[in-house]
């Protein structure tokens, strides 16, 4: 029996050694990597899902945009519902005269009166005829009015000239006794008096309907575009809470939300003129840096309750030699730290994102080159920096990553936006923005936003 | 394919490369799980926990240094982890402590099993101490910085780690004489 140092022992026997795992552990790993892998074609899936929805949506409004000539179809149908509405009338009317007409049928009418009544309605129809649509509807429902009129006797008359009467609204013949009306009728002059007043009516009402024609024609002037514009957007980061991300000993340091810059582009959708819809695809970071002379005291390699170290790769090739440089950096930190234990230390955690958003913009001001909106939409944020520094007197080191921050994070997005047409293809847009976001750490309830301004240059196709 | 090779597949998750991997650095890295360790159960977690996290940041080895280092750091942090905020340790007297230094024991008949549980059956950071100094050459000022604790109480727990192997294994050796000379 030889006496032996211990430490000697172990590291002779243990050292370099070697043992084979159960077999299972293979299979496990395997499944887990395919589990990671189908998780995030998951969430490619969900990304390209998203944006497809929200392409497929900008395409069929693009698509359900009436055309021109629909435009014109649509602005008929709604002079003929006009002038349906009053046809109701007439059809009622008409009831009245076609139940009155079976009561007399024996009696016959009077052809001069039939004729003049014939040139009246003729003659209405001509001037209330705006489109060919309208006239064939009025040809319609007139056509038994003028077949009633062919079969009414005296006391149906009066019924007849008030449903020429309420077609032309307020036609004082409506008022007219059936004795004066003969009268009237048979004498041309006041025919033509009659046919006078209709014409001034039908003239009013010509008047009245322009407003309702300039307004198509507004409408005919507003045309649907695209818009495309390079962003870039300055952030500050903030929070509704005091509480650190990074370790819950850090909750009462000062933190600091610091500005950072965000590019991208965004394309828009005017839907309407006073709605519009926007998505682009933006780079973000948000910054928060922690300033605390204690921080020294907490700082420890991978110490942070929501942290874990980076590795970093050494040139030496020795293993151990490269576990050597990596923790005589961490020492060298530490005392680093532990020297400037009264100076500033900072903690700087960054994390970015590739930003879509989807955002719907309603004007409250428009005018011909100034058009102000409200913004409201959401944001999906995509995960693609994560990193912790220690910053000490120029002295700054990487701590390694959050191990709190969710791949994916939402974010409510509420603003303004301001633009400038300064031309019929370029304008200007400013836009103030407070992003609220919802899904930022897994294991923390704080809740950061962003609060920053964006501007672009767009280009309207 | 040679490693560098293999890297490459495995930065670009190919299954094939990642299985060629883990069949060439398994038995290596599965022996410091097992150090690492109290049981078999816990060394084989944190092997499927360790090679995930190399297949998952592989794409951060610059082929600068060892590969197979990266992977031995990868699992030791992987094994550190499941401690780190384990606060509770035991307190020890560090007045107690007496120095180890030599042990009577064969190191020719010794199993390599024994030694192994040996560790395994230690307390927590007593092991991880022991691993760290002895086997994998950290200094106790770095040990200090990677378990929180200070350098003097990394200094004790390696001694009291010696204290507690020594018992065990000569308990160990006395077990294997008595069971000799149960035989004749």
């Amino acid at each position: 029996m030889s006496s032996k140092n211990l430490e000697k022992l172990y590291r002779e026997k243990l050292k370099d050694l070697e043992m084979n795992p159960n077999p299972a552990v293979w299979n496990k790993i395997e499944n887990s990597l395919i589990t990671q892998k189908k998780s995030k074609r998951k969430v490619i899936y969900w990304c390209f899902s998203g944006a497809t929805v929200a392409a497929l949506f900008l395409l069929g409004l693009f698509l359900y945009q009436p055309h021109p000539k629909e435009l014109i179809a649509s602005k008929k149908e709604t002079t003929e519902q006009s002038s349906k509405k009053q046809d109701s009338t007439n059809t009622v009317n008409n009831k009245n005269t076609s139940e009155t007409n079976q009561e007399n049928n024996n009696k016959t009418p009077t052809n001069k009166k039939t004729i003049v009544k014939n040139t009246v309605v003729a003659t209405s129809e001509k001037k209330q005829t705006f489109s060919p649509k309208k006239k064939e509807v009025k040809q319609q429902q007139t056509q038994p009015t003028l077949a009633s009129i062919y079969n009414s006797k005296t006391q149906t008359k009066k019924t007849e000239f008030t449903v020429v009467g309420t077609n032309e609204k307020h036609t004082p013949v409506s008022s007219i006794k059936d004795k004066k009306l003969i009268t009237a009728i048979s004498k041309p002059s006041i025919t033509d008096t009659v046919l006078g007043t209709q014409k001034k009516n039908l003239e009013k009402e010509l008047l009245a309907k322009n407003p309702l024609e300039e307004q198509h024609d507004q409408k005919d002037s507003f045309r649907n575009f695209w818009s495309i514009a390079p962003m870039i957007s300055q952030y500050v980061y903030g929070s509704f809470s005091d509480k650190s991300t990074v370790d819950p000993r850090l909750d009462d340091a000062e933190k600091t939300g610091q500005r950072t810059t965000a590019y991208g582009f965004n394309v828009a959708y005017q839907v309407s003129k006073k709605i519009k819809i926007k998505t682009g695809i933006h780079r973000i970071t948000m910054l928060q840096t922690t300033n605390n002379n204690a921080l020294s005291g907490v700082i420890k390699i991978s110490s942070f309750q929501n942290s874990s170290p980076k590795l970093i790769e050494s040139s030496d090739s020795s293993f151990d030699q490269n576990a050597n440089s990596l923790t005589s950096q961490i020492v060298t930190l530490n005392d680093e730290l532990a020297k400037s234990s009264t100076q500033n230390n900072e903690l700087e955690q960054r994390f970015g994102y590739i930003e879509i958003p989807m955002e719907a913009n309603y004007g409250l001001y428009q005018t011909n080159q100034l058009s102000f909106y409200v913004v409201g939409g959401f944001s999906t944020l995509f995960l693609t920096e994560n990193n912790l520094e220690i910053e000490s007197n120029g002295f700054s080191y990487s701590e390694g990553e959050a191990t709190n921050l969710n791949s994916i994070n939402f974010s409510l997005n509420i603003g303004t936006d301001i633009e400038y047409h300064f031309s019929e293809k370029w304008f200007l847009n400013v836009n103030p923005t407070f992003k609220l976001q919802t899904q930022t750490f897994s294991k923390s309830s704080n809740t950061p936003y962003l609060f920053g301004i964006s501007s672009g240059i767009n280009f309207k196709f | 394919m040679n490693i560098n090779e293999i890297i490459k597949k495995c930065q670009k998750n190919n299954s094939k490369a990642q299985a060629t991997l883990y069949e060439l650095y398994a038995p290596k890295l599965y022996a410091i799980c097992y150090k690492y360790s109290k049981n078999t159960q816990e060394a084989e977690d944190n092997l499927h926990d360790g090679f995930l996290t190399i297949f998952k940041k592989i794409n951060q080895f610059k082929h600068q240094g060892s590969f197979e280092g990266w992977m031995k750091r990868i699992m030791i942090n992987t094994a550190l982890e499941k401690y780190r905020k384990d606060k509770v340790f035991p307190l020890i007297n560090e007045e107690s402590i007496e120095e180890v230094d030599t042990l009577d024991i064969d190191d020719e008949t010794i199993k390599l099993e024994t030694l192994l549980n040996g560790i395994q059956n230690l307390p927590n950071r007593y092991r991880l101490v022991f691993n760290l100094y002895i086997l994998d050459g950290y200094s106790h000022k770095e040990i200090g910085n990677m378990l929180e604790i200070s350098e003097g109480t990394s200094k004790s727990n390696l001694s009291r780690a010696k204290v507690l192997l020594k018992k065990e294994l000569t308990q160990s050796q006395q077990q294997n004489l008595n069971t000799f000379y149960d035989e004749f």
